[in-house]
């Protein structure tokens, strides 16, 4: 998929080339976002998508081309304006959900009290639960409550919604809808149906970098 | 700055907590210190009069040992689980998270060691002297230790069973340090406290290895997670 770049753009992707060890991923892709917009990112397994969400956080060095938020190069300068969710929660066994949370407000210097994130995500009866007591769907909205904390306006989300049961995707939804209905971005990889959210969804599909 | 502070103290006391609930894991240095200190005094024969001038050395010993395989897990656990990444995203320089990373672990590693220094010159029968000695040494040295202990644990984050070469990684930059530890705590009996040149030479071994290891390991850190 490639559309015009345009200088307004939030996010503008340029040429990106991704490899991961000998393997190009990705070849020659290049796309832009504006406030608002939600973008699918579908493909078979091993495909490069974790890979190209991590490039575009800035957590994974490009091959070629370049990622721009707001004008300026994520790998140059750590964008602390990107909410990313990976395929590890990071979340402490030992600590309870709410330490776990008063933890990452600290280094987020978040002005939202974690309760508050905890409560929108659902998990408001496991406040006081050690994380290692959570199942997997419950560990992911974890995560998801450390994402409201961070208050970013680029969301990057690797497969939200793994192990989270239908209320789960649904709250997902809601918290995405509400995100990119505020101006912010949302990116988001998963093997679920891609869902309109907000006015402007779009779905990338990556084919392997031989036929980008 | 208060942002800063947050975040630096968040980290320490996050590790800390962690720690007082890992039943018990983070005083296994002090449990090997302990257990090494004994056994060498009952192969050593158990008499003092053989056993005192030996002492020093193998209190260092202990140290050095007991902490070289604590380093393995120091930054592996959050890279491994993600948090790094977040932190990295935080826009929290990795500089100032390596530093509270360092102090966190000084606090458990080896602040329960210095603790334990006059039980084990108790068991050598040692005079005050080389327990100050000793105590001063330790203190000195101890920033040297954590230091060159994190770089050498943030190279070897994400090799699987990277314990052995962080071992082999880590004794030549600790060796000076023993070094000069141990005699500085032995000459330290007839000499006061600013004319042992062994704890001058101590003091700079930790400045440089506290301007040199933690830049190194927050570069190291930030290569491993590309």
């Amino acid at each position: 998929m490639t559309a015009a770049t345009k200088t307004s753009s939030q996010l503008v992707v340029t040429d990106l080339a991704v490899s991961r060890g000998d393997n190009l991923l990705i070849d020659g892709l290049s796309f832009s976002m504006d406030a608002g917009d939600t973008l699918w990112v579908a493909g078979s397994n091993g495909i490069g998508k974790t890979s190209l969400l991590k490039c575009i956080a800035g957590l994974l060095r490009p091959d070629s081309g370049h990622v721009a938020w707001g004008e300026q190069d994520v790998h140059k300068y750590i964008s602390s304006d990107t909410g990313y969710q990976g395929h590890h929660d990071g979340h402490k066994p030992n600590l309870t959900v709410l330490e776990n949370l008063r933890f990452w407000q600290s280094v987020f210097a978040s002005p939202i009290a974690p309760e508050d994130a905890l409560e929108q995500v659902g998990l408001s009866a496991q406040i006081n639960l050690r994380a290692k007591g959570l199942s997997a769907g419950q560990s992911r909205r974890l995560s998801l409550a450390r994402l409201l904390l961070k208050q970013a306006k680029l969301w990057v989300l690797d497969e939200p919604a793994a192990a989270m049961d239908i209320k789960g995707r649904a709250v997902i939804h809601k918290l995405v809808g509400a995100h990119v209905a505020a101006g912010g971005c949302a990116i988001i990889a998963s093997h679920t149906p891609p869902e309109k959210i907000g006015d402007n969804t779009r779905v990338l599909t990556l084919n392997g970098a031989a036929n980008e | 700055m208060n942002r800063l502070r947050n975040r630096f103290g968040g980290v320490i006391i996050r590790d800390i907590r962690i720690a007082l609930r890992s039943g018990g894991a983070w005083l296994l240095g002090l449990v090997f210190f302990a257990v090494f200190l004994s056994m060498s005094a009952i192969a050593l024969g158990g008499e003092f009069k053989t056993l005192r001038p030996l002492a020093p050395a193998l209190i260092w010993l202990a140290v050095v040992f007991s902490l070289l395989f604590s380093f393995e897990h120091l930054f592996s656990d959050d890279a491994e689980d993600g948090s790094l990444e977040h932190i990295k995203l935080s826009g929290m320089s990795m500089n100032a998270y390596v530093l509270a990373k360092v102090c966190a672990h000084w606090l458990l590693a080896i602040l329960p060691l210095i603790i334990a220094l006059p039980l084990a010159v108790l068991l050598f029968d040692l005079p005050t002297d080389i327990l100050l000695g000793l105590f001063v040494s330790m203190v000195i040295a101890s920033p040297a230790l954590v230091c060159y202990g994190a770089f050498s644990g943030a190279c070897l984050v994400g090799f699987k069973g990277g314990g052995f070469l962080l071992v082999l990684l880590t004794i030549p930059l600790v060796i000076p340090v023993l070094i000069f530890a141990v005699s500085g705590a032995v000459s330290f009996q007839d000499a006061s406290l600013f004319q042992v040149l062994e704890f001058q030479a101590l003091a700079g071994i930790s400045l440089i290895a506290a301007a040199i290891g933690i830049p190194a390991a927050a570069a190291a850190l930030n290569t491993v997670m590309e």
